[in-house]
Formats: structure tokens, C-alpha cells, sequence
């Protein structure tokens, strides 16, 4: 299992469950890759067990805001234009 | 004739250890919060710099913490006694940068030790560096938390230096704040971004001590040559691998690149220099690299921001009050001096004046409101010639006894303002817009002198022979010198 955090932008209780959504997850696997960032298309749910990942939400400025969420990461999204890749 | 001044960010390092500022940490720390932690408490403590000697997961590489974050550093930087006084660091830092600008000069490649070790194209990974996570809660590593930006006007060929927080979001991209009133603001969004232009970035880390402090004045003399003033003589600079900016050659760690137009990715939040983190997540500017060069051994500089005294704080705040210094006698306005107090996260300015005619305490808060500088701050305080405005009790004292509330306090609404901001409200912070105040801490000229309260203190009640006497004989009665 894969531990990932997000900072909602709003309140947790307005993020979209369920459905496949866009957001930033950052990796907190041990390591000196720890805290990479990625825009990806996940499914989550504040249901921990719902998903294979773990997803630990945090609100804009930081706040850690208690139970875990789970995740499920459909495919990261590479923002940067080919051009300047 | 060069001043007394060092070359690299390694020479520093022994300077601060002969002088005593410097601990050296020979234990491993961990890169995540760590050593963030301990630089922090350092700030706090306005204590010796941590020079750590090893750092987890990081093999090879090392870390100076705190560089310059006490009038004692930045009076050893300037190659002076620690012990000078704020007034007297001022006068030297003035008086060398009102020499005629100094031009730097190009080294080659082989004489730059920048550039011991070259990483380009694919094989660039940020995470191969050991940016810190600073403080628990920020959104990310930040790589540069005590650096500098160069970039160049396109049209003119001006170049910047300037500290824009950049804070590794993958292995290789950068994103990070660039405020559209800053200098490196102006030319991205007036010119690279019309033109739907990558800008040439190069990032430095662990630059000279002289050269960091130009990078936070707001002079405008063009940084490398502001940092050849300083120094007397002109500053070593190296092209960089993939465009033509000139950086450091004796800099630690270089990361090149272009900031790219007509993108944001989320940044942030950070523990910023007022002491919380305001600014929430946002989309934000983005920085994509293509090379790093640095030392063997390289040293990483680390920086905290969070309540004073940090780096920023100090050396903004210094550079910033001698800026309005010179725009306020450049007027012809009869000041004493220009304090902006760290402690106040460079948001008040003490200003000392004679009270020479009526009005005077405005005319100097809307000068310096509307200078380019003003949104950076937002209270202006004038006191007169009897305060001493680098003495906070005696600051805290004029304002506290001078200053009526009904009479005194002027708002200027709707001012600008900056996004970090905590007091502003959400939407104010939105749109970088703020709230001023003046502080006219000066007895009102038509009071009659039988009406105006007389000062009592040490230097104003007592004759001169009665003073003279008392300091004469000071440890005589019993007191320590």
C-alpha cells in the first residue's frame, strides 16, 4: 500500500468521492523521492478501506485534518506542455 | 581598493567559526524536518549558525543553516566587528553602495567551481539534492530558502537577483510565488509572458554572504554589480550550461532552466517570513529545469522563515529602511534615520525626524507608501530626533505616549498589498490588496512650549557635567562597566 496526502483546496465534505477527479497527491514513501508531487485522476473516499492506497488529507494551509482517506490513482497527469518538456 | 569581504560561502563558514557564530553538527540529521527544526529554533534563539557535516540519504553533501540571520553575522559579512552597532553597519553598507557601480567580470569554466559537477537533460533529478522539508505542513520540499534568481530583462538586458521561494514539486519542476510588483514579476509578466516566452532562470544556492545580501536590497543598481560595490571589486561570474545567464562562479549549487508562460501548478502552503503560513495552496508560477552544477561536496544553504529572526526578515528589513533612507533625504525631508524593525517582519518602519514643520509625519508616509517598496509594509512610524529608533523600548515608549489615538492614527484604505499578509482578509490577500497606518508619534507643532510634556531619561534630565560625572564614575559606585 502506497501512503499519499492531497491539500483539499475547500472542505474535505465538498471533495467529489467516488468518481474519478483530478488532484495533486504527494508520496510519503520513505526515501529521497519523499514528498513528490503529481497531478493524477485518482478515485478516493473517506472510507479508508475503500481503495488499495492510502490518502491523508490536509487542508490549504497545511492543517492535518485526522482519519485517513483511501485512494486509487488512475493516471498521472503531466501539466507541463510538450514543447517544454 | 577591495574591502574586506569573502569570496565563498566556505570562506564565510570559517569566518563565522573564528568569530563563534558557528556549531558544527557532525551527527547525521534528517533532511525531513530535522534539520528544519533545528535551524528554526536557532532563529528563534538568535543563535551560532549549524554547519551540518552529514545529512540522511544524502551522502557527499552538506548544509550551513542560519547564515546571516543577526546584525552580528551581517556586520562579520561586511567584514566588520560583530559587535557594530545596527547605525553604524548601515553607515558602511551605505556608504560602500554609493560608489560608482562596479561591473562584474567572467571566469572560465575551469576557474569556477560551480561547476565541479554538471547533471543536463535526462539525468536532472531535484530529489538527488537534499532540499529540506522546512516545516511540517508545507507543500512541498524547498530546495531555495536562502538563494537567488537570476534572470534578465529581455529588451533592456537588466539582470535580476532576486529570493523567489521555489519549492520542488517533481524531478524536474519547480513552482513558486513570482508577485507581479516584484522586479522578476515585472519582466515575466510583461514581457516573456505577451510574448508566450519561457524566461532563463538559474537558482542559486550557497552564494557569498555579499552577493545574498544584494539579492534582498532593492536597490536599483542590477544585483552583480551592487555586489561588486560591496565588495570593491567586481564580482567572478561564470555562464551557465544552457543559456547565457551568469551566476557565481564560487556558488555552490546552480539549477538552470526556463519559468514557463501560461502555466501554474499548485505551490504551497509554507511557513513564510511574517511567522504563519497565510498564502494557501495555489496555482502558481513554474520553473522547469534542465541542468544543475555544483561543488564537490556541495553545501546546501537553509534558511527558516517563521516568527523572527530569520534571514529575510533581517536583511529586508535592513536593506529595505536604508532604501527609504536615501528616497527621504533625496526630498530634502530633515530626517535623523529609518529603522524597519525585524521583529515587525519588515511591516513597520521607524522613521526619526526633526519636527521641522507641520504635516511632516504625512508627507514622509505617503512618500514612502508610494515608493515601489511600499507593499512590502504597511505601517509607518515618526518619531522625533530624541528617540533613539533603533532602541525598541524607547520606539515602543514615543508611540505609546506620543501618538493619540483620535488625532494621530491615519488609514490609508485600499492600498496595495501582498498576498502573505495574515491581518488582510481572505479576499484582500486575494488580490494583494491591504490597509496602511501611520504612527505620527510627534508632538503637535501649535502646542505652546509651557503645554509640550518634557522628556525624562538619562540624556535629557540632567546637565552635562551631571552625566559626564555619573559615567565617569559609573564603576566606581559599584556597577559593572
Amino acid at each position: 500500500m502506497t501512503e499519499y496526502d492531497t491539500f483539499f483546496l475547500g472542505e474535505p465534505s465538498a471533495e467529489l468521492q467516488d468518481e474519478v477527479t483530478e488532484i495533486v497527491i504527494r508520496d510519503l514513501t520513505p526515501g529521497r523521492s519523499k514528498y513528490r508531487c503529481a497531478y493524477a485522476e485518482v478515485r478516493m473516499s473517506s472510507d479508508p478501506d475503500k481503495y488499495p492506497d492510502r490518502l491523508w488529507p490536509r487542508l490549504s494551509r497545511g492543517q492535518s485534518v485526522g482519519e485517513p482517506w483511501s485512494v486509487e490513482v488512475v493516471r498521472e497527469v503531466n501539466k507541463i506542455p510538450e514543447a517544454w518538456r | 581598493m577591495a574591502n574586506s569581504y569573502y569570496k565563498d560561502n566556505r570562506e564565510f563558514i570559517k569566518g563565522l567559526d573564528a568569530a563563534g557564530f558557528l556549531v558544527t553538527v557532525e551527527q547525521e540529521v534528517d533532511w525531513d524536518l530535522e534539520m528544519g527544526a533545528i535551524v528554526r529554533r536557532v532563529c528563534e534563539m538568535k543563535g551560532p549558525s549549524p554547519y551540518f557535516k552529514s545529512i540522511k540519504d544524502y551522502p557527499g553533501f552538506e548544509a550551513l543553516g542560519a547564515p546571516l540571520a543577526t546584525h552580528a553575522k551581517l556586520a562579520l559579512a561586511l567584514g566588520l566587528p560583530a559587535d557594530t552597532s545596527i547605525a553604524e553597519i548601515g553607515r558602511v553598507y551605505t556608504e560602500r553602495t554609493a560608489g560608482t557601480p562596479i561591473d562584474p567580470v567572467e571566469v572560465s569554466r575551469e576557474s569556477a567551481p560551480c561547476k565541479q559537477n554538471v547533471v543536463l537533460g535526462d539525468d536532472v533529478d531535484l530529489f538527488d539534492l537534499p532540499g529540506p522539508m522546512v516545516h511540517d505542513g508545507d507543500g512541498g520540499r524547498y530546495l531555495a530558502t536562502w538563494h537567488m534568481v537570476v534572470s534578465r530583462e529581455p529588451d533592456t538586458g537588466d539582470i535580476n537577483w532576486g529570493m523567489y521561494r521555489q519549492m520542488v514539486f517533481d524531478e524536474k519542476t519547480m513552482v513558486g510565488p513570482v508577485l507581479p510588483f516584484s522586479d522578476m514579476g515585472k519582466m515575466f509578466y510583461n514581457k516573456y509572458v505577451p510574448r508566450n516566452q519561457p524566461m532563463p532562470f538559474a537558482t542559486v544556492i550557497g552564494m557569498d554572504p555579499l552577493s545574498g545580501i544584494a539579492a534582498c536590497a532593492p536597490s536599483p543598481i542590477p544585483e552583480d554589480q551592487f555586489t561588486g560595490t560591496m565588495m570593491g571589486e567586481p564580482v567572478e561570474l561564470v555562464k551557465c550550461e544552457t543559456n547565457d545567464l551568469m551566476v557565481p562562479a564560487h556558488a555552490e549549487i546552480i539549477i538552470e532552466g526556463e519559468v514557463l508562460p501560461g502555466i501554474n501548478m499548485l505551490e504551497a502552503p509554507f511557513g513564510e517570513y511574517t511567522g504563519y503560513r497565510t498564502s494557501p495552496r495555489e496555482p502558481r508560477t513554474v520553473y522547469r529545469v534542465k541542468a544543475i552544477t555544483y561543488r564537490d561536496r556541495p553545501i546546501m544553504a537553509v534558511s527558516n522563515m517563521g516568527i523572527p529572526t530569520d534571514e529575510g526578515q533581517l536583511l529586508r528589513s535592513f536593506s529595505l529602511g536604508l532604501e527609504m533612507e536615501k528616497l527621504l533625504r533625496s526630498q530634502g525631508i530633515p530626517i535623523t534615520g529609518v529603522y524597519m524593525l525585524p521583529e515587525s517582519t519588515h511591516h513597520l518602519v521607524v522613521v526619526g525626524t526633526r519636527p521641522a514643520y507641520a504635516g511632516i509625519a504625512s508627507q514622509i508616509a505617503q512618500l514612502v507608501f508610494g515608493s515601489k517598496l511600499g507593499p512590502w509594509f504597511h505601517q509607518v512610524m515618526v518619531v522625533d530626533n530624541t528617540t533613539d529608533i533603533y532602541n525598541v523600548n524607547e520606539v515602543i515608549h514615543a508611540f505609546s505616549t506620543r501618538c493619540d489615538p483620535g488625532r494621530d492614527i491615519h488609514i490609508y484604505r485600499e492600498s496595495a498589498g501582498t498576498p502573505l499578509n495574515p491581518y488582510s482578509s481572505p479576499q484582500d490577500r486575494k488580490i494583494g490588496r491591504g490597509s496602511k497606518v501611520l504612527f505620527d508619534c510627534l508632538f503637535p507643532l501649535d502646542w505652546s512650549r509651557a503645554d509640550t510634556p518634557i522628556l525624562v531619561s538619562f540624556n535629557t534630565a540632567y546637565p552635562e557635567e551631571v552625566k559626564e560625572r555619573v559615567l565617569e564614575q559609573w564603576t566606581n559606585y559599584g556597577f559593572g562597566a
